[in-house]
């Protein structure tokens, strides 16, 4: 996706499209005619900066939808001073009381932002100070909405500069000065010194300020422009020197065309500077010419590809300074207010009533509580964590323990009560041999009679049989017990050259359980 | 811009009122808590009251079967012995043997048997045997009688030769 660089000049705007760090576009549009009086003088700056880049961008097919502002030093207010080491929570307020000294308007005013950089020999830190009016900054916002360009970063087009010698291979170590200038235009002239790649000191020169001195034919003459340059650049260094005595530039890297090269060699030789000339041709590619402009339009494209040690950017300065200016106007709200301490009285009783009321509320029923849990007989196989449900169910499991084994004695067949009535429903001529009581694996009783029978006539035997199954089916006992009595098998066996009946009687019971009531038949009996 | 007006003229009746909405909602808040852990409590109190009654059954339940614990104790075979030896005295019958039979595991209880072999001289001293066995304070079930008595003694109806009588008679163990 291609990413746009708008650089907002002293005298042109640059636009720089890149794919990939690579130029794919370039515009310089002159912000001359803007002032000329081809518009309508109500019409606002910002609306006719608009026309102008937007018709540009239309007339480049340029079609991007996001990009990187970067404004020249005229919008901003840099400045750079020291403070002692201080806590991190301390910091802010000392930068900003410490700032007040070097802007000559209210702090409130302006979107600023800083980065300090510790110097761990002298234990101070230097601080760089960026800020710029807000109405400044709201307006190159209010462009680029009207552009359809999402901006995320507003910068110093210096900063961009220094990205822009950083990819064209400018090295950063060290005290090292830039110097990057256009004798083709009348953009301004940007002198920078930084160490280790933290800019600490920064100037701006215009050589040409107004359209009466471009209308000029000595303004317009390159060589006395270049003249007017090395004059600027004296001063800068002299300037530089009574301000950092032991900072000592010994590289300058400078960025021009290329007509200028040597005799600006020798100029900076002469100050014991060592002049590096950067070729932007690698950058910008063979076919484009050298602009300053383009330079810093393209520098601001990579803020986020080429990282550099000084992160400053307005447009989140100008987010944090929204949520400061809300607290402020809060606490601008709460100044002078006084709460009624009648109303904190009345405040504190309606939540202590509240509360107190629910501690009424309450109170009985954990007395209660504690009077049930008091109360209740220790058991040792009991944990006070197992609740109702997991106690009812050990609960259920004892009680089917306990009814089988109350079945067990209830429900038992005693043979005594059989060995009682047996004698009295015995028929003549009929005797008993066995008599089995087994239960079933449901507890069901099962009682299993064997005997003989001998009157002297099988079919008299045989009768006697059926009467002795008829005298158990009459009984009570029997029937209350059992509800089947049937006579499984009768024959006959030879004794002492004798015949006899041998028959077997089962008494058994269908599956339901019935309630064996020993004691009431024992004595019905 | 009207609205802000207001409220910076009269930003202390606010901020007063502010402070006694607060209050209330503090209130209500404390109110809602305290209202849900009476709710909490109550459920407590009736889960307390249910733990109650069924630790109740239980000592119950657990105390009868401890009863039959103890009642049902394991018997080894010389207490059975001496068991059945005093079950017949005073009575017509004599224990020609006493055997241990086998041991069937319930859930509950185990059962085990033991096969006892009798001489009586009539049914009715059978009667009597088996009437205090199953009366003895220690729990026996008499589950099988045989009548070994050869038939020719009932062809004759003779009582004299007595009667020859094999029991399985049984003994709980509670587990």
């Amino acid at each position: 996706m291609n990413s746009l660089g708008i650089y907002f000049g002293t005298d042109s705007i640059g636009l720089a499209e890149l794919n990939n760090k690579k130029l794919v576009n370039s515009v310089v549009i002159s912000q001359g005619g803007l002032f000329s009086g081809n518009f309508e003088e109500k019409v606002p700056t910002d609306v006719k900066i608009t026309a102008l880049v937007k018709d540009a961008l239309r007339t480049n097919h340029i079609d991007v939808n996001h990009g990187v502002i970067c404004i020249s030093g005229q919008d901003l207010i840099i400045r750079t001073f020291e403070i002692p080491k201080l806590p991190s929570n301390e910091m802010q307020s000392a930068i900003n009381f410490e700032a007040k000294k070097y802007i000559p308007f209210k702090l409130e005013e302006l979107a600023f932002s800083f980065q300090v950089e510790a110097d761990n020999k002298t234990k101070l830190n230097t601080v760089l100070f960026v800020g710029i009016k807000k109405e400044i900054l709201e307006k190159y916002i209010s462009i680029s909405r009207q552009l359809n360009i999402k901006i995320n970063v507003i910068e110093y087009s210096a900063f961009s500069l220094l990205r822009f010698l950083k990819l064209c291979g400018a090295k950063e170590k060290g005290v090292i000065a830039s110097l990057c200038f256009d004798l083709d235009n009348s953009d301004e002239i940007n002198f920078m010194v930084s160490e280790n790649g933290f800019p600490f000191f920064s100037r701006d020169i215009v050589l040409t300020t107004g359209i009466n001195d471009l209308d000029t034919a000595a303004e317009n003459d390159r060589m006395k422009k270049y003249d007017k340059l090395k004059n600027e650049i004296r001063v800068s260094q002299d300037y530089y020197r009574r301000k950092f005595p032991d900072k000592g530039i010994k590289t300058i890297n400078v960025l021009s065309g290329k007509d200028m090269h040597e005799d600006l060699k020798s100029f900076f030789a002469s100050s014991g500077i060592s002049a590096k000339f950067i070729d932007s041709s690698k950058v910008l590619g063979k076919g484009v010419k050298y602009s300053s402009v383009i330079a810093k339009s393209f520098g601001a494209v990579l803020c986020k590809d080429l990282p550099l040690k000084v992160k400053i950017n307005l447009f989140s300065s100008r987010v944090r300074s929204e949520s400061v200016k809300n607290k402020e106007d809060i606490l601008a709200f709460m100044e002078g207010v006084k709460v009624d301490f009648k109303v904190i009285a009345l405040s504190l009783l309606i939540c202590a009533l509240t509360f107190g009321y629910g501690i009424y509320r309450t109170m009985p029923v954990r007395e209660e509580l504690n009077v049930i849990k008091d109360k209740r007989p220790k058991l040792d196989s009991i944990s006070e964590a197992d609740d109702s449900i997991v106690l009812a169910a050990r609960d259920k499991n004892l009680k089917k323990k306990l009814a089988n084994l109350d079945s067990l004695i209830k429900d038992q067949l005693y043979a005594t009560y059989f060995l009682d009535i047996m004698p009295r429903v015995l028929p003549e001529g009929v005797w008993l041999t066995k008599f089995v009581s087994t239960r079933k694996e449901d507890g069901r009783p099962e009682v299993i009679l064997e005997g003989e029978a001998y009157l002297g006539d099988s079919d008299k035997e045989f009768e006697a049989v059926s009467t002795l199954l008829g005298n158990l089916k009459a009984n009570k006992f029997f029937t209350s017990n059992f509800k089947e009595i049937t006579i499984t098998s009768v024959d006959r066996k030879a004794v002492l050259d004798k015949s006899v009946a041998v028959f077997n009687i089962a008494c058994r019971n269908f599956p339901e359980k019935k309630k064996n009531d020993n004691d009431g038949l024992l004595q019905q009996e | 811009m009207i609205t802000m007006d207001f409220f910076s003229k009269n930003k202390n009746k606010v901020i007063n009122a502010g402070v006694i909405l607060l209050a209330l909602i503090v209130a209500l808040f404390l109110f809602n808590m305290q209202n849900q852990q009476l709710t909490t409590l109550e459920e407590n109190k009736n889960e307390e009251i249910k733990k109650s009654e069924v630790i109740d059954n239980l000592i119950r339940v657990e105390k009868r079967i401890n009863t039959y614990k103890q009642a049902f104790n394991r018997k080894d075979l010389g207490s059975v012995i001496d068991a059945m030896t005093d079950i017949s005295k005073g009575t017509k019958v004599k224990i020609v043997s006493v055997k241990p039979g086998t041991e069937q595991k319930y859930p509950e209880y185990i059962k085990t048997s033991f096969l006892i072999v009798v001489r009586v001289e009539s049914y009715h001293a059978l009667g009597q045997f088996i009437s205090k066995v199953e009366n003895y304070k220690d729990l026996f079930i008499v589950e099988d009688v045989s009548i070994s008595t050869p038939t020719s003694t009932q062809l004759n109806r003779s009582e004299e030769a007595g009667l020859d009588i094999s029991l399985k008679i049984s003994t709980i163990i509670c587990i």
